[in-house]
């Protein structure tokens, strides 16, 4: 294990986050997979019978497509990971209805290694250190949270003095000190990079009625989480809410995707187009990953990955490829398994970024038994 | 009770129904209101029409009403009843047939968004039984008129019943009348598999195949999983069997749903079983084996859950066991045992665990008309009864 883990961090590290390719060539990406897929076949029990069952031999994948993808619904029944101690163990965010996934790490190693050349590439390719504020729980408030473990690495690594984030461990969320942190940030011209989920935005928003006119080099992340307690909101909306209540243009507003399944980070391209004087890309939503991660897009009934290789596949009078299942083979996952199967619906782009159609949505129950859901659409509309 | 209006229903489920057949009218409205698979819908009407039979419509309403032939007993029907129809076509329809052989006014209230079967049936109401009959009434969803009806009649989960029983405070001064049936599910058990040849397997599995398949699902009498008895490999046989089985009735129904968010659920889940290796069946919908006791909750559409079972322990203890699911939530078993004794045990142990309906296999999704629906009857809860024990008892018909 920890020879494949140093052999990835090795392959990050030598990347160039500000001009480097974003893809690595198949051939070395596959010779990575293959260490990768081998360790976890020799190390992970549940996976190793999988892997049988399919008649998978590691030593024979010769595409991404070819290593037996687990679907995230396994997360929440198996324990995935390579054996030996567990260092820190991530869950998905549960409902009352639905059990929660648990994504357990050997090491976090690699996990650091990956958090911080995209964050570069898409997010800071013009400075070393900002004033980062997040609307989330840190990761001494939030252990198990993905998120949160992320938030924390970046503002470790990125962050001023001031940083800081804004909920505390039993979810408060002290919006005064915000609005008082973001006055300050005007008063001495300091830029800021506010960073939240899309509900932790439309809820500042909710509680304060401050607008603000922040600072020049001031950037936002959302990452994501459109559907709340409180309901939906679209990216539209939030994106608006955005410019009018921080003066901020979309070029501005960075998008991250990613998972507790996962060890890589997705994020569109605009502040990096922007502040690199570069075009604006054809899609300002479409994310784009480093080169350790492949994104296969596969059929939703047959689950076997759709061509999406030449401009002949892309939709007529679009650049957006056919819609299909999300698939990531995320070489960072070094712990438990590579290639992971979602349930978000995407579609690629012909420069290789992945448009989010989000994720798909609930099963439609429409049986003898009327939900408060499906009445309250019809006596409420 | 007014009159038993035959002749007239006779020429409403004349309209619905050509010689067994439903009418392209009728498939049409189904298959517009967002059900996928004309030829799905066509054999879920069918068995729909072995549910409307007039004569077991008449007798189930006459057979209620001998709890109240007594002649110090002075009944008084509603004078209107509504109806909150859930999203399955159908559901809901038997109680309006059953109040309009009482001659009760009755407003329906269709589900939101697919009220085309709704509407279609009152068009043909009101052909069948002119300006005389007792009323069909649509109420759009969003509309209020429902809340006026003397007592109203729905299938929702405990949540949704508590909110009609708010609406209906918030506009009444009484106390609401409403009669609410709740969420249930139905399972399919094969007591053993021993007593059933290779190829009467394979029609088993066929027959049991259309309970999963049938309105992909969704209803209440749609099976979700089986008990199985039998040695492993004979139950992984049988599963491979059902999961074949599940795959010709799609193919023959024409039942392939496309709607998104079951694809991806199905996505979801057969990615899971796969993992565990538990799916067996290659099309939209698989049987899956289960360790865990049956629990009611869908995997996925078209998908059954096998729990097998060891033919020699007593049926109540099977089902205390592999059964997972609240009593009052348990709905119908289709029950597939040969041998005569064994049948015994098995029909009392499920009617003692809170099953309201057994029947062979293939069977579940036609009850008969007087099925009392949750185990409770159909339209006595209807009734306002005095008993007169003094004096001769007015004549308020």
């Amino acid at each position: 294990m920890p020879d494949v883990s140093n052999q990835i961090v090795d392959a990050i590290e030598a990347w160039d986050p500000l001009e480097g390719p974003t893809t690595w060539p198949r051939r070395r990406f596959m010779d990575l997979a293959r260490r990768v897929v081998a360790e976890q076949y020799a190390h992970n029990a549940p996976f190793r019978e999988y892997a049988d069952r399919q008649g998978f031999e590691p030593g024979d994948a010769r595409d991404p497509a070819d290593i037996p993808a687990v679907s995230t619904e396994v997360f929440k029944h198996v324990d995935l990971h390579c054996q030996g101690p567990i260092e820190r163990v991530f869950r998905t965010s549960g409902t009352t209805r639905d059990r929660r996934g648990e994504h357990h790490f050997p090491t976090l190693d690699v996990y650091r290694a990956s958090m911080h050349p995209p964050f570069r590439r898409w997010a800071m390719p013009d400075r070393d250190s900002m004033r980062i504020f997040v609307i989330a729980k840190s990761a001494e408030a939030a252990p198990d949270s993905s998120l949160s473990f992320m938030f924390d690495g970046l503002i470790d690594r990125w962050g001023d003095d001031e940083s800081r984030f804004f909920v505390d461990a039993d979810g408060d969320f002290d919006d005064q000190a915000l609005v008082a942190a973001l006055d300050r940030a005007c008063e001495e011209s300091t830029s800021v990079f506010v960073m939240g989920t899309a509900f932790g935005f439309v809820e500042f928003f909710e509680r304060c009625d401050e607008s603000w006119s922040l600072p020049e080099g001031s950037r936002l992340l959302e990452t994501g989480g459109f559907k709340g307690r409180k309901g939906e909101v679209t990216r539209g909306e939030l994106y608006r809410a955005f410019g009018d209540r921080f003066e901020l243009p979309r070029e501005c507003c960075l998008s991250e995707y990613s998972m507790t399944e996962l060890s890589s980070q997705a994020y569109t391209s605009t502040i990096r187009a922007r502040l690199r004087g570069e075009d604006q890309p054809a899609h300002p939503r479409a994310f784009y990953t480093p080169p350790w991660v492949e994104i296969v897009l596969v059929d939703p009934m047959s689950l076997q990955p759709i061509e999406v290789e030449g401009p002949e596949s892309r939709q007529q009078g679009s650049s957006a490829g056919p819609r299909g299942l999300i698939r990531w083979v995320d070489l960072a996952n070094v712990g438990s398994v590579c290639a992971v199967q979602t349930g978000d619906l995407g579609s690629m782009t012909q420069d290789g970024g992945l448009i989010l159609h989000g994720r798909a949505p609930d099963a439609d129950l429409r049986g003898c038994s009327l939900t408060v859901e499906e009445w309250a659409e019809g006596e409420d509309r | 009770m007014t009159s038993i209006r035959t002749d007239e229903l006779d020429a409403l489920l004349g309209r619905w129904f050509d010689d067994g057949e439903p009418a392209d009218g009728m498939v049409d409205a189904v298959v517009r209101d967002g059900w996928p698979g004309r030829e799905l819908v066509e054999a879920g009407l069918r068995r729909h029409r072995q549910t409307w039979q007039i004569d077991s419509i008449v007798e189930a309403v006459r057979s209620e009403l001998r709890a109240v032939d007594d002649s110090r007993m002075v009944v008084r029907w509603p004078d209107c009843v509504a109806h909150i129809w859930p999203g399955l076509p159908g559901a809901g329809v038997t109680p309006v047939l059953l109040g309009a052989v009482a001659g009760v006014d009755q407003r329906i209230r269709p589900p939101s968004g697919s009220g085309h079967l709704a509407r279609w049936m009152a068009d043909t109401w009101s052909e069948a039984f002119g300006d005389s009959g007792p009323a069909f009434e649509i109420v759009e969803p969003g509309d209020d008129g429902w809340l006026d009806a003397e007592l109203v009649v729905a299938s929702g989960s405990d949540e949704t019943i508590d909110e009609l029983i708010r609406r209906r405070l918030e506009r009444n001064t009484g106390r609401p009348r409403l009669i609410g049936y709740g969420h249930g599910v139905s399972l399919g058990v094969v007591p053993d598999l021993g007593a059933w040849s290779d190829s009467e397997r394979v029609e088993l599995a066929y027959d049991i195949a259309a309970d999963v398949v049938l309105w992909h699902q969704q209803g209440c009498f749609s099976a979700r999983g089986l008990l199985v008895g039998g040695a492993d490999d004979e139950v992984d046989d049988f599963a491979i069997e059902v999961g074949r089985a599940i795959a010709r009735r799609e193919r023959e129904w024409n039942a392939v749903p496309e709607d998104e968010g079951w694809v991806a659920q199905r996505a979801k889940q057969r990615g899971l079983a796969d993992f565990q290796g538990t799916r067996r069946g290659d099309e939209f919908g698989w049987a899956q084996l289960e360790d865990d006791p049956f629990s009611g909750e869908l995997v996925a559409p078209h998908v059954a859950t096998i729990h097998r079972v060891d033919p020699q322990v007593e049926p109540m203890e099977v089902l205390q066991t592999k059964v997972d699911v609240p009593a009052e939530n348990l709905q119908g078993a289709a029950l597939a045992a040969r041998d005569v004794a064994e049948g015994d045990r098995w029909r009392q142990a499920l009617a003692r665990r809170g099953f309201t309906r057994i029947c062979r296999p293939g069977d579940l999704q036609a009850p008969p008309a007087g099925w009392w629906h949750d185990g409770r009857p159909n339209i006595l809860d209807w009734l306002n009864v005095t008993r007169v024990d003094a004096g001769d008892p007015p004549d308020i018909d």
